[in-house]
């Protein structure tokens, strides 16, 4: 064994954790699948080193077979995310906890404070084949405001 | 008589009332109903002239003895006749080890003498209840409960050994709570009921004791082998007289609970919140004197303890003559008689433990006291059937200050009254007058002979003051009752002419009582409601005052009833004590005496009873009190029994009850904590999963290398 | 129990990568308060430092520096997938990822799977990924984007597993333990042409014509290119696992279209007036 090998093993290691950490961390629906996605791919690269290593397809095979199967999972994961997102409006994972014990305090927090969004005011483009509008950049007190010629 | 016949007539006599109770009693309320009396009388009855059979059949041996005996010059030592007794196989019911205790009967000659009397009553009163009871709603299950008591009375009386006594005697008891609990919805006659009960318990644990004791001393618990005499002990003489005298004393006190000795007194006068019958039946004429049966059944004993006997005798005059202070000042018609009933109780104890004198004189004291009860149980029956009468027809109100004057309205009553209270006064000649006279010659004889000469002076003196008091107290209630003024309660004519035993009849005197006014009527226009009961509550009262006023003249000085009752079996020599004439006389003029004091302050409306009772001043607040005594036994007794089971109510509750609570919450809280384990998010248990594989690797590895 | 604790001593200085990624993944995933996050990028330096330096390709060969700068991409944008708040900057640094480890797959070798990588995971999940974000999306960070659930637990067992294949991999660097199957030169060059493992006729893999030092040279020129052996593979040896797979790709595309959510019709609305 040689550590080419061994780098390229480390590597498909810490994806793997990566991906396993970001898994169970997240709350996200889409960035857990992701994660588990990730996990797949540390093992193709796991794969694909061995079969360097061994000097046979064997391992490229398999790895076409894990991204075919990875394919069809994540059709069926948007598919039933999907859904879930349309029965409880929200992506959040820790709001399917049905099965569970009743708890005592709830997981999702429905009084969580949502900050508010600092209010943006974006230019505006005049649609195709309109005068633009032209306001004045400084308000005067005594020039009357031209009204806006709309057409 | 062929064996079988004998035996199947022996079981006849307590099987009647028991088959009559079962019938009545399951089915009173769905057949018989308004008939459950004819059962029941019917059942009695039957026992009845089989007691008087049995009765016959020792008066038929004593009458032989008698002609036996004139025509010898020997005195009298005709005891132990074995053919007066008759014997009644059962079955045998326990036999552990070398105890054995047989169901069986034995009639000698005291049995036969209490069953004839226990019987009779029992019948007379039956009848009499038929017409007081008629309404009631539990009517079938007073008769099935008094023929329930009619069978236990008779098995108690009956029994061969001290087991079966000792069951029966509590039957007895069990009797008497059922019936003095009747209208149970009455939270006083529940309580009164309570009380009898619980005071009889005291009474029997320690008869229990003495029938362990006398187990232990002779090994046997057979009437026959425990009173075989000093050579049936099979201890050595040393402990013999203590324990003699410990087992005398066990069965006095257990006497005492049934027969209301001092200080076990206290449940008979509140006994009476039962129907008037009951008071009659049960607690006049044959249960409390289970407890004199059985004293005198064991004389044999306690002629091997003088000391038991003295004590006996204490006790008795201390009952005496404190009942009959008592019953001087009280105003419940029943309730005097109640005392009175204590009182005479207290005499025939007396008489029973004047056999201190000396051995000779047991069988005497015996029959003095068994003829006192005999005698006793008719006129103290009569005069509660009366009041009875009475009650019934003052729609049930019994307080003597409500009512006067009831000779006008009431005759039948008013003469059975005058019968009983003339009896129970020791007017000459009459019944009472022959048995009390006996137990004084007895009383007087004890302070000459015996070893204990000072102790029944006093004894006597005590019971010859009694006497005085006792025609005092008696003919107070007669004057009250029946002379003055014609007066009436309201609820007299409220009831109407039937006066049903309503719920709230009154039982005792309280100060909430509504006064009532009596209302006064003219004497020459009487109302036409108050009159007298039907004629089943008229008839036994005749029969009754007939014996009260002659039995005691037919079997008293004749020595008939001596002739009897000496039959019974024993190793006891007789010695007679013959009829005294001074004391006779003294005995007539204390009688005399007191009536005529009674009469002069009674007789008449008059304020010569509200001066008398002021002069005495603090000792007619301490009579009318009834001493103090029950509030004593409340503090002595009462308090400190429900203290201890207060703090075992919060030892139960607040340390067992709180370990077991304790227990119970670990589960819970077991649970709680480990619940949040369960939170239904796939995170969450991924979590637990990829722990456990790095712990699992972790271990592979482990296995691994070491193996490498 | 105690051979893993001597184990763990031995290989003391392998505790760092995985302690300092801990504590740099702890920092920087999601949580309230911004400014643990450099501090955490602190970490995570180190602890991809100390990993490089230990598991390093010796050389600065083309291959070893090719291969530094795809891992290192790789494992930063792993790391910012797994911690990025905003879930499309998340999606599109998997796709950084997916063509990190799509150019370590051309470094080793397989040209044709590094394209399917692309195509399929960058290209077609990472799409789908973006179109559901932008679809249910919250106006500004949603709630739960903005703190990662048990982010101490959930580190813990990552890198809990992570030290245990780190600990066996640095063992392994030292001791060569473990299965090893790669022939020597002289052997190879020894054995049969002809002498194949049997599972495979297809030849062996080429490396690129940039020589490596520590590898011994053994191609032959007379071998398909890569494209064509793992074809030939495909299509010989594994033929029944490729239908196998067509046919799970039928169902998968028949299990999503009947587990999709039906569209909803408008409702009905009732004539006004």
């Amino acid at each position: 064994m040689t550590s080419d090998l061994l780098s390229y093993l480390i590597v498909g290691a810490v994806l793997f954790a990566l991906g396993a950490l970001g898994f169970l961390t997240r709350r996200n629906m889409i960035v857990a699948f992701l994660s588990a996605e990730m996990m797949l791919l540390g093992v193709t690269l796991n794969l694909v080193a061995f079969s360097y290593e061994h000097s046979n397809y064997e391992g490229q095979a398999f790895t076409a077979i894990v991204l075919t199967v990875a394919a069809c999972e994540a059709a069926l994961a948007l598919a039933l995310i999907s859904s879930l997102y349309r029965l409880r409006k929200t992506l959040d994972l820790s709001a399917w906890h049905d099965l569970g014990e009743p708890e005592p305090e709830p997981l999702v927090e429905s009084a969580e404070v949502e900050r508010p969004l600092p209010v943006q005011h974006f230019p505006r483009l005049t649609p195709a084949g309109h005068q633009p509008e032209t306001a004045p950049l400084i308000q005067s007190a005594t020039a009357p405001l031209e009204t806006s010629s709309r057409v | 008589m062929s064996d079988t016949a004998q035996t199947v007539i022996l079981w006849l006599i307590p099987g009647c009332p028991l088959a009559a109770a079962v019938l009545v009693g399951l089915f009173g309320r769905t057949i018989f109903r308004a008939s459950s009396h004819r059962v029941v009388v019917l059942a009695v009855a039957v026992s009845c002239v089989l007691a008087l059979l049995q009765l016959g059949h020792v008066a038929g041996i004593a009458a032989h003895h008698a002609k036996a005996e004139g025509e010898s010059t020997a005195s009298a030592t005709r005891v132990n006749a074995p053919e007066s007794v008759r014997d009644a196989d059962g079955f045998e019911w326990v036999s552990i080890g070398d105890m054995h205790v047989e169901v069986a009967l034995r009639v000698d000659a005291l049995s036969a003498v209490m069953l004839a009397m226990v019987t009779f009553v029992s019948l007379l009163v039956a009848i009499y209840a038929s017409g007081y009871m008629h309404g009631d709603p539990g009517y079938p299950r007073f008769f099935a409960e008094m023929a329930l008591f009619v069978f236990s009375m008779c098995m108690l009386v009956m029994a061969r050994n001290f087991v079966v006594l000792f069951v029966f005697w509590e039957a007895v008891g069990l009797c008497s709570y059922l019936l003095v609990g009747f209208w149970f919805e009455r939270p006083s006659a529940a309580a009164a009921a309570v009380k009898a009960f619980v005071m009889n318990r005291i009474g029997d644990a320690a008869f229990l004791v003495a029938i362990y004791l006398i187990w232990r001393t002779f090994g046997s618990l057979d009437f026959q082998d425990v009173f075989r005499g000093r050579d049936a002990f099979l201890v050595p003489p040393a402990h013999f007289n203590l324990r003699v005298l410990t087992i005398c004393l066990c069965l006095f006190t257990g006497a005492c609970g049934k027969s209301a000795q001092f200080p076990l007194h206290l449940w008979l006068p509140d006994a009476m919140e039962g129907p008037t019958p009951v008071s009659a039946l049960i607690h006049a004429a044959t249960m409390v004197t289970a407890g004199v049966y059985l004293v005198a059944r064991c004389t044999p004993l306690f002629v091997l303890a003088p000391d038991a006997q003295a004590i006996v005798a204490s006790i008795g005059a201390i009952t005496a003559l404190m009942a009959a202070l008592i019953a001087l000042t009280q105003n419940d018609l029943k309730r005097v008689l109640a005392y009175s009933t204590i009182s005479q109780l207290g005499y025939m104890f007396m008489a029973l433990g004047s056999a201190a004198a000396g051995e000779t004189f047991a069988l005497a004291a015996v029959t003095a006291a068994i003829f006192h009860m005999f005698t006793h149980a008719f006129f103290k029956a009569l005069l509660f059937l009366s009041a009875g009468n009475v009650m019934h027809s003052m729609g049930n109100v019994i307080d003597m200050r409500q009512f006067s004057g009831l000779r006008k309205v009431l005759p039948w009553t008013h003469w059975s009254f005058l019968c009983g209270s003339l009896a129970l006064a020791g007017f000459p000649l009459l019944s009472g007058f022959w048995s009390k006279d006996e137990i004084f010659g007895l009383l007087l004889n004890a302070t000459h002979h015996g070893e204990y000469p000072r102790l029944f002076q006093i004894v006597f003196a005590a019971a010859f003051l009694t006497a005085i008091l006792t025609a005092f107290y008696t003919f107070r209630a007669y004057f009250l009752t029946f002379f003055g003024p014609l007066r009436v309660p309201a609820e007299a004519l409220a009831h109407g002419a039937h006066g049903h035993p309503a719920d709230d009849g009154h039982g005792h005197p309280t100060p909430s009582v509504a006064a009532t006014g009596s209302l006064v009527f003219d004497e020459h226009a009487p109302p036409p409601v108050i009159h007298e009961g039907p004629r089943a509550m008229t008839w036994p009262l005749a029969v009754l005052a007939t014996f009260a006023l002659l039995i005691g003249a037919i079997v008293g000085p004749t020595g008939l009833f001596a002739g009897w009752v000496e039959l019974m079996p024993s190793t006891l020599q007789l010695q007679e004590i013959g009829l005294q004439w001074g004391l006779a006389l003294a005995s007539s003029l204390a009688a005399v005496g007191g009536i005529a004091i009674a009469y002069w302050m009674y007789a008449q409306p008059s304020d010569r009873p509200a001066k008398a009772a002021t002069a005495a001043g603090p000792f007619y607040t301490l009579s009318l009190n009834k001493f103090y005594l029950d509030e004593l036994a409340t503090v002595l007794v009462t308090f400190p029994v429900s203290a201890i089971a207060f703090m075992s109510l919060l030892f139960d509750q607040g340390v067992i009850d709180r370990l077991v609570d304790e227990v119970g919450i670990v589960p819970p809280a077991v649970g709680r904590f480990l619940r949040p384990v369960q939170n239904g998010l796939i995170q969450s248990y991924a979590l637990v999963m990829v722990f456990g594989l790095a712990i699992f690797l972790t271990t592979v590895l482990q296995v691994w290398m070491v193996r490498m | 129990m105690n051979v893993l604790f001597a184990w763990i001593a031995e290989n003391r200085a392998m505790l760092v990568p995985p302690v300092f990624g801990f504590l740099a993944l702890y920092l920087l995933l999601p949580r309230e308060y911004r400014f643990w996050r450099p501090i955490g990028i602190a970490f995570g330096v180190v602890a991809l430092g100390v990993l490089g330096y230990f598991f390093s390709v010796p050389g600065m060969s083309l291959n070893g520096v090719l291969f530094y700068v795809f891992a290192g991409m790789a494992i930063v944008a792993a790391t910012a997938t797994v911690t990025f708040p905003n879930p499309i900057y998340s999606a599109l640094s998997f796709a950084l990822v997916v063509l990190s480890v799509s150019g370590l797959f051309v470094l080793r070798g397989a040209m044709f799977l590094a394209a399917t990588t692309v195509i399929i995971y960058a290209g077609a999940i990472v799409v789908m990924f973006l179109f559901i974000i932008m679809l249910s999306r919250h106006p500004g960070n949603a709630p739960y984007d903005r703190r990662a659930r048990e982010p101490f637990l959930g580190s813990l067992a990552a890198f809990l597993l992570l030290s245990v294949l780190v600990f066996t991999l640095a063992d392994w660097t030292k001791s060569g333990i473990g299965p090893s199957h790669g022939a020597t030169a002289s052997e190879l060059a020894a054995a049969d042409p002809l002498d194949v493992p049997p599972r495979s006729r297809s030849g062996f893999i080429p490396i690129p014509n940039h020589v490596d030092p520590y590898r011994q040279s053994h191609v032959r020129v007379n071998e398909p290119s890569p494209l064509r052996g793992l074809g030939r593979t495909f299509f010989t040896d594994y033929l029944f696992v490729v239908e196998l797979a067509g046919t799970l790709l039928l169902v998968a595309g028949v299990g999503a279209v009947a587990i999709a959510p039906r569209r909803v019709r408008a409702p009905q609305r009732p004539p006004t007036g």
